[in-house]
C-alpha cells in the first residue's frame, strides 16, 4: 500500500484557477498494481456487473474475475516477466479477460488495432516481438500472414462471446498472490506519430493508477453511475473506464463501436450516466432535429477532449448535463480538465481547463523556456509516473523527455486565469506566406456553421505562399454550392479568423470522412482521393 | 476474527453525526418503469414511492461503512413523502448517522436521509436502522427511530406475492443493489442463511404496490408516510411467497404486516398513510 499522506504543492501562481477542494493522493486508489485493484474491487461486490455491453453481455465482477483468473492460469505457462504479449480483437469481453490475464502474469499487453493489416501489425510485431499474439475471427488472415517464423504462440478466440478464451482455462491463478510490481511495463501501444512509423509508448502500472486515481478524485462517483465506452478497446481509454468503474461501484456500458443512431437507446435503457467522448461525436449528436425525449435519461457528465466551443451550449441546453473539456494523452495521462465548479462559467470558452494536483503544464518556446500568458507554445509536461518511454526506442525517448519535460507537441497557451486553450498539434501547422495557421482552429470554426457537420482542413502545396488553405467540408444531403454559396462560408470565416486563415480552396462532401479508429477524419487518406488537391476543389481565387 | 461489537459500538457513537452526500441522481422514465416493473407496479407518471430509497443508498451505505464493514441487515426503514419522484428530475441526497443503540439481538446504526430537488424542493426523508448482530454492552446515543402511528380497528384482507430468485434479480438490477447474500448460495451460506434472502426494501415495495392499489385507490401520490420492521429475513427460492395481511382504519391509516410461506413473520408493524 502508498503512503496516501504524500501531498504536492501546487506550483501554480496565486490567482491562477484550480481544482478546488480534491481528495488527497491515492485516497481513491491505494494499490500498487491494477491487478490488487481488480482484485478488490471484486471480491469486495463479487454480484454487481462490472460490464453491460450494448446487444446484451452482463458479466458480473465474480465471473469477470474468475474468467481472468482461469485464463492467467494457462497463460502463466507461456508468458514470463516481461515477455510482450500482442492482443487484437475488437470490441468484446476476451479483450478485457486477456488484458488483465497478461498483466497479472506480469507480462505486458502489446496492443494491436483489429483492423490492422499486414503491413501495421508487422511492423507492431517486429517491433514488439512478443510470445504470443490473441486474435479473434476477423483477424486470422493477418495473423496467418505475418506470424510464421516467428515462433511465438498463435491463440486464436474459440467459442462465441464470453467465452472465446474459454477452451483455454488453466488452474485458477488467484490474483490476490500475483507479484506484480507498480514498475511492471503494464501495457504498451502504438502511437501514429506525424514522422517515422508508430512508436510503442510504454505505460506501467504507476500510470495506471495515477490516472485513475485522478480521474476518481476530480469526479466523484458511486454506485448508481454507469460510465458508457464507445471508443475502441485496444486505446487504453476503456481499460481506464472499467477500472474507474470497478474502483467506484460503478459500471461499464459498452457499445461495440460508437453510432449516433443507436447511442440514446444505449444511454436510456442502459442507464448511463457518464460518457469518455471523442472526436465529432458531440457535432454528430447535434445533428437530429430536438424532441421531447432528449432530456429523458440519467447521464450527468461527458469529458471530451477538444469540444468546439461554439455548438457546446447548445449541446448542454438541449441534453441537459455537463460537457467537460480535457487534455490527455497517452504519454501524459490526464493533463487538464475543466474544473467540476466552474464549469457553468466556462461553457463555450473552449479552455480545455487547467492541470489535475501533481502535474504541471509549462506552456513552452522552442528553448524549453515558459512564454508569456496569452503567447502560444508546446506544451510541456512534468508530473509522476507519465509513460515510461517509447519501445526500443531509447533517442527518441531521450528526445522527447529533454530537460525532464515530455514534449508533447501540441500547440497551447493559457490566460490570465491560468486556463489552457488547445491551438493545434505542431505538425498539423499550415505554413502560409510565413503565418502559422491551426488546421484544428479552422476546422472549429468551420464545424460551427449550422450548415456544416464537420470540416477537415489540410495544407495544399502552393508555388507563390508555401502552402495555402483547403477545406473539405461535411454537409447533410442535398446541402450544395447553391444552397450554402463558398461565399457565406467564406464569410463565416473571415469574421471569426484572421484573413490569412480563410480557406482558399473548398470542397463539399455529403459523404462520411474516411476516419481513423479514433473516429478522427483519416486526413491521408483524405488526401489521397485526389492527386491534385486542387482540382475539384472550389478556388476563391479563381 | 470478527472485531468485538462493543469497539464497533463505541466507533458509532463516535461518529453520530457524519454526514454524507449521494452523488447527483437524475430520474429517467426507463428507470422508473424498471424499477416498477421489479416490484409488480405498473408503470406510471411518477415513481413507485420505496423507490424513494434508491437515491438515498450510496450515502446510507457510505456512513454504515464509516463504522464498520461487518454484516448489517436492514431493520427498520420509515419514509415521509413530500413530493413524488418524477422522470427529468435531479436529486441530491444525504445521509447522517443519528442514533446508536445495542439490545440483545446486537448494535442498531440509525441513518436519517433527506433528499430534494436542485431547486431546493423536499423530496423525502427516510430514518432507517441496520442491525449487526452480535453481543454488547448497553449504549443509547442519538435519538430513536421515529414514533409509529398505531391503525385503529378494520377489516383485515389478504394478498399473496410469489417470490422466486428472477424476482431477487430483477429487483437487483432495477436498485443497483447488488448484495451478494441476496444473489449467491455461497456468500449467503457464508453468513449462515440457508439460501439467498429477499432484500428488505423488496418485500417492503411488493406491500406496498398492494397497499397502494387498495387503499389509495392506485394514487401512490396520496401517500404520505410508510414504515416497518424487518422482523426476519425472507429467502429467495422458487415456491417462496410474502402474505400480506392489512387492514385501513378508516381515519387514513393502514396498517399490515407479512409472513412467508411458513408463516413466521418477515414484515410487522407496517404502517401507511394515506390522504384523501
Amino acid at each position: 500500500m502508498k503512503s496516501p499522506s504524500r501531498t504536492v504543492t501546487d506550483p501554480r501562481p496565486a490567482g491562477w484557477v484550480t481544482h478546488g477542494e480534491v481528495a488527497p493522493e491515492w485516497s481513491a486508489v491505494p494499490e500498487t498494481s491494477i491487478i490488487q485493484l481488480l482484485a478488490r474491487g471484486c471480491h469486495e461486490d463479487p454480484e454487481r456487473p462490472l460490464i453491460l455491453i450494448e446487444d446484451g453481455l452482463r458479466m458480473t465482477r465474480r465471473d469477470f474475475l474468475a474468467r481472468c483468473e482461469r485464463f492467467a492460469g494457462h497463460l502463466r505457462g507461456i508468458v514470463k516477466p516481461g515477455d510482450n504479449v500482442a492482443v487484437m480483437l475488437d470490441n468484446r469481453l476476451e479483450f478485457m479477460v486477456a488484458f488483465f490475464a497478461i498483466v497479472a502474469c506480469r507480462g505486458t499487453l502489446v496492443s494491436v488495432a483489429p483492423t490492422a493489416k499486414s503491413h501495421d501489425a508487422g511492423h507492431i510485431l517486429n517491433d514488439s516481438n512478443p510470445v504470443a499474439i490473441i486474435h479473434g475471427p476477423d483477424q486470422t488472415p493477418v495473423v496467418e500472414a505475418i506470424t510464421p517464423g516467428r515462433g511465438m504462440t498463435v491463440i486464436a478466440l474459440g467459442a462465441a462471446e464470453p467465452d472465446g478464451l474459454a477452451h483455454l482455462d488453466g488452474p485458477r491463478f488467484d490474483f490476490r498472490t500475483a507479484a506484480c510490481q507498480g514498475g511492471d511495463c503494464v501495457s504498451v501501444y502504438y502511437t501514429s506519430g506525424t514522422t517515422g512509423a508508430p512508436k510503442g509508448c510504454m505505460l506501467h502500472h504507476g500510470w495506471w493508477l495515477r490516472v485513475i486515481d485522478i480521474d476518481l478524485r476530480l469526479f466523484r462517483r458511486g454506485s448508481q453511475d454507469r460510465q458508457l465506452c464507445v471508443l475502441p478497446f485496444y486505446y487504453a481509454d476503456p481499460t481506464l473506464q472499467l477500472l474507474t468503474s470497478l474502483a467506484s461501484s460503478g459500471t461499464m456500458i459498452v457499445m461495440r463501436r460508437f453510432s449516433v443512431t443507436r447511442f440514446w437507446d444505449v444511454v436510456t435503457k442502459l442507464d448511463a450516466t457518464e460518457l469518455l467522448s471523442i472526436a465529432s461525436i458531440p457535432a454528430l449528436l447535434m445533428t437530429g432535429a430536438p424532441g421531447p425525449s432528449d432530456r429523458d435519461h440519467r447521464m450527468r457528465l461527458a469529458i471530451h477532449a477538444g469540444l468546439p466551443k461554439d455548438i457546446h451550449r447548445t449541446l448542454i441546453d438541449r441534453y441537459g448535463f455537463h460537457w467537460h473539456n480535457q487534455y490527455g494523452s497517452t504519454e501524459g495521462g490526464i493533463m487538464s480538465r475543466v474544473p467540476h465548479a466552474l464549469a457553468d462559467e466556462l461553457v463555450g470558452t473552449g479552455t480545455m481547463g487547467v492541470e489535475p494536483p501533481g502535474v504541471t503544464v509549462r506552456v513552452a518556446d522552442d528553448d524549453g523556456n515558459e512564454v508569456p500568458v496569452g503567447e502560444v507554445g508546446e506544451a510541456l509536461i512534468a508530473g509522476a509516473d507519465l509513460y515510461m518511454g517509447y519501445l526500443n526506442r531509447p533517442e527518441v525517448t531521450a528526445e522527447a523527455n529533454r530537460g525532464g519535460w515530455y514534449h508533447s507537441g501540441d500547440l497551447v497557451r493559457r490566460d490570465e486565469r491560468g486556463l489552457l486553450y488547445f491551438v493545434g498539434r505542431r505538425k498539423e501547422i499550415i505554413r502560409r506566406s510565413g503565418e502559422n495557421i491551426s488546421a484544428s482552429e479552422v476546422e472549429a470554426v468551420l464545424g460551427a456553421h449550422p450548415m456544416i457537420t464537420e470540416a477537415a482542413v489540410v495544407p495544399v502545396p502552393d508555388a507563390m505562399r508555401g502552402e495555402e488553405v483547403k477545406a473539405y467540408l461535411l454537409v447533410a444531403a442535398g446541402v450544395t454550392m447553391d444552397s450554402l454559396p463558398p461565399a457565406d462560408v467564406l464569410a463565416h470565416c473571415a469574421e471569426r479568423l484572421a484573413g490569412f486563415k480563410v480557406p482558399r480552396y473548398l470542397e463539399y462532401r455529403t459523404e462520411d470522412f474516411p476516419r481513423l479508429a479514433s473516429m478522427k477524419v483519416d486526413k491521408q487518406t483524405l488526401k489521397s482521393l485526389t492527386p491534385d488537391l486542387t482540382v475539384g476543389a472550389w478556388d476563391r481565387e479563381a | 476474527m470478527p472485531e468485538p461489537l462493543n469497539n464497533i459500538a463505541a466507533r458509532a457513537v463516535a461518529a453520530i453525526g457524519t454526514e454524507i452526500h449521494s452523488e447527483e441522481f437524475r430520474t429517467s422514465s426507463h428507470r422508473l418503469a424498471q424499477f416498477a416493473a421489479a416490484i409488480g407496479d405498473a408503470p406510471g407518471r411518477v415513481a413507485p414511492p420505496t423507490f424513494a430509497h434508491i437515491p438515498v443508498m450510496q450515502s446510507m451505505v457510505e456512513v454504515i461503512g464509516r463504522v464498520t464493514d461487518a454484516f448489517a441487515l436492514h431493520g427498520e426503514h420509515d419514509y415521509v413523502f413530500h413530493a413524488p419522484i418524477e422522470p427529468g428530475q435531479r436529486l441530491f441526497s444525504r445521509s447522517r448517522l443519528t442514533g446508536v443503540r445495542t439490545n440483545r439481538a446486537g448494535l442498531t446504526l440509525l441513518i436519517t436521509s433527506d433528499t430534494e430537488t436542485h431547486l431546493g424542493q423536499a423530496i423525502c426523508t427516510q430514518v432507517s436502522t441496520v442491525l449487526v448482530t452480535g453481543r454488547a454492552d448497553p449504549v443509547m446515543a442519538g435519538g430513536g427511530p421515529p414514533p409509529r402511528p398505531d391503525a385503529g380497528p378494520g377489516t383485515v384482507q389478504r394478498a399473496e406475492m410469489p417470490i422466486s430468485p428472477a424476482r431477487t434479480l430483477a429487483y437487483a438490477e432495477a436498485a443497483r443493489d447488488y448484495s451478494s447474500y441476496c444473489l449467491n448460495d455461497a456468500d449467503a451460506a457464508a453468513l449462515g442463511f440457508p439460501s439467498p434472502i429477499v432484500h428488505g426494501m423488496l418485500t417492503l415495495s411488493l406491500a406496498t404496490t398492494a397497499l397502494v392499489a387498495v387503499h389509495a385507490g392506485g394514487d401512490s401520490t396520496r401517500l404520505r408516510r410508510l414504515g416497518c420492521r424487518f422482523s426476519y429475513p425472507l429467502f429467495s427460492r422458487e415456491g417462496e411467497r410474502l402474505d400480506l395481511s392489512h387492514h385501513a382504519d378508516g381515519m387514513g391509516l393502514v396498517a399490515f404486516a407479512a409472513a412467508d410461506s411458513t408463516g413466521r413473520p418477515v414484515l410487522t408493524r407496517g404502517y401507511a398513510e394515506v390522504s384523501a
